[in-house]
């Protein structure tokens, strides 16, 4: 797009004070530019990367190298006339031989060759020179061209097949004597590039096993003598310690001119000496040996720079593109964001008009106009999204080939390093060092000498959104302090928070009123940093260590799938409280999560809703004129029109990837200092796009978002991983529960799946927990509240959706010891009822499912029983259906044998389980609900698989 | 009437921020374009320089050596 592009604007719209092409450019300039495109084409192909560099660059000056990389034979060929100079003249009985061939046709001989001038020569017989001619051409490499002629007739004589176009070579070599004529051609240049990468592979694995593991070796054995000769030497220097201590008393004992004494002295002096001379001779050899690694190091780091120089030099020639494109990329998304947001903010408000039919008549002669702005807003987003994909396109290019890079040149740092050697350069590594390139996250710099920043645009305020996080991202990347360190920093503020809590309550029972502020301002600030020890610490753990890919693939999933459903939640909320259920909406109260507050919040601040169900800012432009009974009824029938549903769906798409996405990730991934300085920034720049009421309202409007932002990252800070599942099942519940009750199912069937597995994982972890704490989670409550989800549009004839959920139902009704009936799926219990339910739920003990004997025995009769039965409903359940068991012994498998839920999934997807597995599962299932010992648990689950296949057959 | 009037100048005013955001819109597009195109050129000015490099260094090893 950029460069045939830019062509079609005018130079006015272009500048001309930061660009280098301008769009009147000469011919010459252009053919010059399509020509750099085209090399640009060329050289950023993905797939050539190593082997492109390998080929152009690191053996570009090894010459045995590239014939292997640029030449391949092509087949063997007749010797000719050309070869005749290398052979002696025929003999007489060749010339006979060859002579009854011409004149009988008979006869003849292979090895008769004709020279130029006709005369016969013995191919068997190399002349004077010939061998010494050919040893030359075999080290020197030489390759003799082939001529038109010669290429026609070896065609023609079906020896080889060589094009007439292409350039071809010949070689020779003599085998068991005899010479043998080999045709070479080129290589296309993408078999080149392959065979380059192979090449260097090859190249890099002998340096490797060769040259790095000698030196090496080497290096070890040196290591290993030194030690041996300090050891002899400490332990001579140990003896001649003894040896005065000895002297020395015998001195005082018998005075220095006794014999003895002197003899001693004498043998003293000499294991000094030998000590001494040990020591300088040992060091001599160690240097020695010193000086030979030395040399070999030299070689090898010789060899080793040819590679990794090119790379080095890639690697610091991708930086530069990288950094400029990314922050492009980043001033895109934004804008792409804040556009959609306006769109949107925009058509609201056509709907005040009563659509956009009535607003065109209302705008009389400007219709013309307004249909071609319309049009105009559709191709500039269109334009928009294009360059998006284009820049995208170019970074993930950029961004492999660096990789490669970092990973070959890593393969080469640890060539002849012995394993003492790296660990000390991963101890190096590991310290934080600003700006430093290593095979970490992409580190996104800016290039000083050309400078690809936006600039201030007239109706764009001088700091940008874009603008803060680039320079928090540096910083992020410097700030790599290790897990232990904050650990160790989070501790220590535990415990400074700890004992100014004791000095609180010590001061106010002194009535000490003003310390006691004092004090809770301290407490204040120690939060402050204990927050910001967190971020810290989940960033180290998802966003610093980029090896920790998966993980924080996790989290953004984690977060992608919560801002769908907060938002959803959200609007459902909003749309309950409309139609007067707010009561109803089954949103946890006690705990401060994200969506809830920033609900009550919303409405309590703005109180209005819109006609999609957002609220909407409370300002004279902004409202829509009151609504009539009427107007608010066709509100409601378009919600539920197929167009209204798919414009909402549409919506929370959009936002799941668009505004809230973005600040999501600026919170979690830049520091939360930087939060006032993004409110400021946002501040200024919505002034400039809608007029001042407008601009305040919405700007409340994104302080919310990132109030309600923060307290999420907060909470999902203090969260382990699963309690992030958690609060994940509750989004799901509640946005469940309200799309249930608008009588509107717009999880899809892959959705509800996952919603029923996680609602039975929440189910068996609920149990467990339930039996540790003997309390109602608050899961629990919100989980009995759930009606059965729509069904899927699944063409399967059971639904297995709400069983699944219906099993989720009644796992907590049979922990809470209520009956269930076994033939058909639970009705959901109503509202009023989950409450009582979970008071009269029994305390139970810990009851670790490793020990099932011990904890029966500790188990209350009453409670085992209650329990059992629960399990016995379950297993019923489990029977009802293939599918429901498989996606039962799923979840078990899961909790109790570790399974990842895409492994599961995986397996699922293959094959149903075996009996044995099923059994197992089963097993382990019932000894974990009931406390069953694990026998009579199998037997039961025999029994139970054995009914259920028969049930099957029937 | 006067009702009619207000809608009218809603609608206009309306009409005239849609005509904002598209120059708006319009201008950054067009400053992208200049972005990645610069960007580009860049780095293809980097290459072709590169290239040529390389293949000078080849000729002398290939045809120095070849025959």
């Amino acid at each position: 797009m950029p460069i045939e592009q830019t062509q079609q604007h005018t130079p006015e719209q272009l500048g001309d004070d930061e660009l280098e092409i301008e769009p009147e450019t000469s011919p010459e300039v252009q053919t010059m530019v399509e020509q750099i495109s085209q090399s640009i084409k060329d050289s950023q192909e993905f797939a050539d990367g190593l082997g492109r560099l390998a080929k152009d660059q690191i053996f570009a000056g090894d010459r045995q190298a590239l014939e292997e990389i640029l030449y391949q034979e092509v087949g063997k060929g007749k010797l000719g006339k050309d070869e005749a100079p290398y052979f002696q003249r025929a003999g007489r009985g060749l010339k006979i031989r060859h002579a009854l061939l011409t004149i009988i046709g008979a006869g003849g001989s292979d090895y008769a060759l004709r020279d130029k001038n006709g005369l016969l020569v013995d191919s068997r017989k190399l002349n004077f020179g010939a061998q010494q001619a050919l040893d030359e051409d075999k080290r020197r490499g030489i390759k003799h061209s082939v001529n038109g002629a010669e290429k026609k007739e070896a065609s023609e004589s079906g020896q080889v097949e060589l094009a007439p176009n292409q350039p071809y070579w010949k070689k020779y070599e003599l085998v068991d004597g005899k010479m043998e004529k080999t045709y070479i051609g080129k290589r296309a240049e993408k078999e080149a590039i392959q065979i380059a990468a192979d090449v260097l592979n090859r190249r890099l694995d002998e340096l490797t096993t060769k040259d790095g593991a000698a030196l090496r070796q080497t290096k070890e054995k040196i290591e290993k003598d030194e030690k041996l000769a300090q050891n002899v030497i400490r332990g001579l220097q140990e003896e001649a310690q003894a040896r005065l201590a000895k002297a020395q008393k015998k001195q005082e004992k018998l005075g220095a001119d006794d014999p003895s004494v002197k003899k001693e002295q004498a043998k003293l002096e000499e294991l000094n000496r030998e000590i001494v001379e040990l020591q300088g001779k040992s060091q001599s050899e160690l240097e020695t040996r010193r000086g030979l690694i030395k040399d070999q190091q030299i070689a090898l780091d010789n060899e080793l720079k040819v590679i990794r120089e090119p790379l080095e030099a890639q690697l610091k020639d991708i930086e530069k593109p990288l950094g400029d494109l990314s922050s492009i990329l980043e001033r895109v998304t934004d804008e792409e964001a804040t556009q959609s947001e306006e769109v949107l903010f925009r058509k609201k408000r056509i709907s005040s008009f009563g659509g956009e039919k009535e607003l065109m008549e209302s705008l009389g002669e400007g219709k013309a106009e307004w249909a071609q702005e319309m049009a105009q807003l559709q191709a500039n987003s269109d334009a928009l999204k294009a360059g998006k994909r284009d820049l995208e396109k170019r970074i993930a290019e950029l961004q492999a080939r660096k990789r490669e890079a970092e990973k070959t040149l890593a393969r080469i740092d640890k060539i002849g390093k012995t394993p003492a050697e790296l660990s000390e350069k991963q101890a190096a590594k590991q310290k934080p060092v600003a700006g430093t390139q290593s095979a970490g996250p992409v580190v996104v710099t800016r290039s000083e000498d050309y400078n690809l920043e936006f600039p201030d645009q007239d109706d764009q305020p001088a700091q940008s959104v874009g603008g803060p996080s680039v320079g928090s991202q540096n910083k992020t990347h410097e700030v790599t302090s290790s897990q232990d360190q904050l650990s160790e920093k989070y501790s220590s503020l535990m415990e400074q928070m700890k004992s100014l809590k004791e000095q609180i309550v010590s001061e106010a029972r002194a009535g000490k009123a003003e310390a006691v502020a004092k004090k809770v301002e301290e407490v204040k600030q120690i939060v402050g940093q204990l927050k910001a020890n967190l971020a810290e610490q989940v960033k180290h753990r998802y966003i610093t260590q980029k090896d920790a890919d998966t993980k924080s693939g996790k989290f953004d999933e984690i977060i992608g799938s919560m801002n769908r459903f907060w938002l959803i939640a959200r609007n459902n909320k909003l749309r309950s409280q409309r139609e007067n259920q707010v009561n109803q909406a089954p949103v946890d109260t006690e705990e401060p999560l994200p969506s809830n507050d920033y609900v009550e919040a919303d409405i309590k601040e703005r109180g209005r809703i819109n006609q999609e169900g957002y609220a909407v800012a409370d300002t004279s432009r902004d409202i829509p004129p009151e609504q009539s009974a009427e107007e608010m009824a066709a509100v409601d029938n378009w919600a539920d029109s197929e167009a209204g549903r798919q414009e909402i769906e549409n919506k929370d798409k959009e936002a799941e990837r668009g505004w809230l996405g973005v600040i999501f990730k600026r919170f979690l991934g830049r520091k939360r200092e930087k939060q006032q300085e993004v409110t400021t920034t946002v501040n200024e720049w919505y002034k400039n796009i809608y007029p001042n009421g407008v601009a305040d309202a919405r700007l409340k409007i994104w302080q919310e978002h990132f109030r309600a932002a923060d307290q999420g990252y907060n909470i999902m800070t203090k969260m382990s991983e699963s309690q992030v599942e958690k609060a994940l099942i509750k989004f799901l519940l509640a946005a469940n529960s309200a799309e249930h009750k608008s009588g509107k199912g717009k999880f899809s069937a892959d959705s509800a799946e996952r919603l029923a597995t996680r609602l039975l994982q929440a189910a068996l972890r609920r149990m467990q927990k339930g039996k540790h704490e003997g309390g109602p989670s608050k899961e629990k409550v919100a989980a009995a509240k759930t009606p059965p989800v729509a069904p899927p549009p699944s063409p399967a004839p059971e639904n297995p959706r709400s069983t699944i959920v219906d099993l989720a139902n009644a796992f907590d009704q049979g922990l809470q010891g209520r009956g269930t009936e076994n033939t058909a799926p639970p009705a959901p219990p109503s509202e009023t009822s989950a409450p009582d339910r979970t008071k009269t739920e029994p305390e139970t003990p810990p009851q670790p499912s490793a020990e099932p004997e011990a904890t029966e025995a500790e188990t209350g009769q009453e409670t085992g029983e209650s329990v059992r039965l629960s399990a016995e409903q379950l297993l019923d359940l489990l029977g009802e259906n293939l599918r429901g068991l498989n996606r039962a012994k799923k979840g078990a498998l899961n909790t109790h044998f570790g399974l990842s839920g895409r492994r599961l999934a995986e397996q699922a997807a293959e094959k149903f389980f075996t009996l044995q597995e099923a059994k197992t599962a089963v097993a382990g299932y019932a000894t974990s609900v009931s406390g069953l010992p694990k026998a009579q648990a199998e037997a039961m689950a025999d029994e139970k698989i054995e009914q259920f296949l028969n049930k099957d057959k029937k | 009437m006067p009702k009619q009037n207000n809608q009218a100048q809603q609608a206009q005013a309306l009409l005239d921020e849609f005509k904002a955001a598209n120059a708006k819109a319009k201008a950054f597009l067009s400053d992208l374009d200049k972005k990645i195109a610069a960007a580009d050129l860049k780095y293809a000015q980097h290459l072709v320089q590169n290239d040529i490099n390389i293949m000078k260094a080849a000729k002398t090893v290939l045809e120095g050596e070849g025959k």
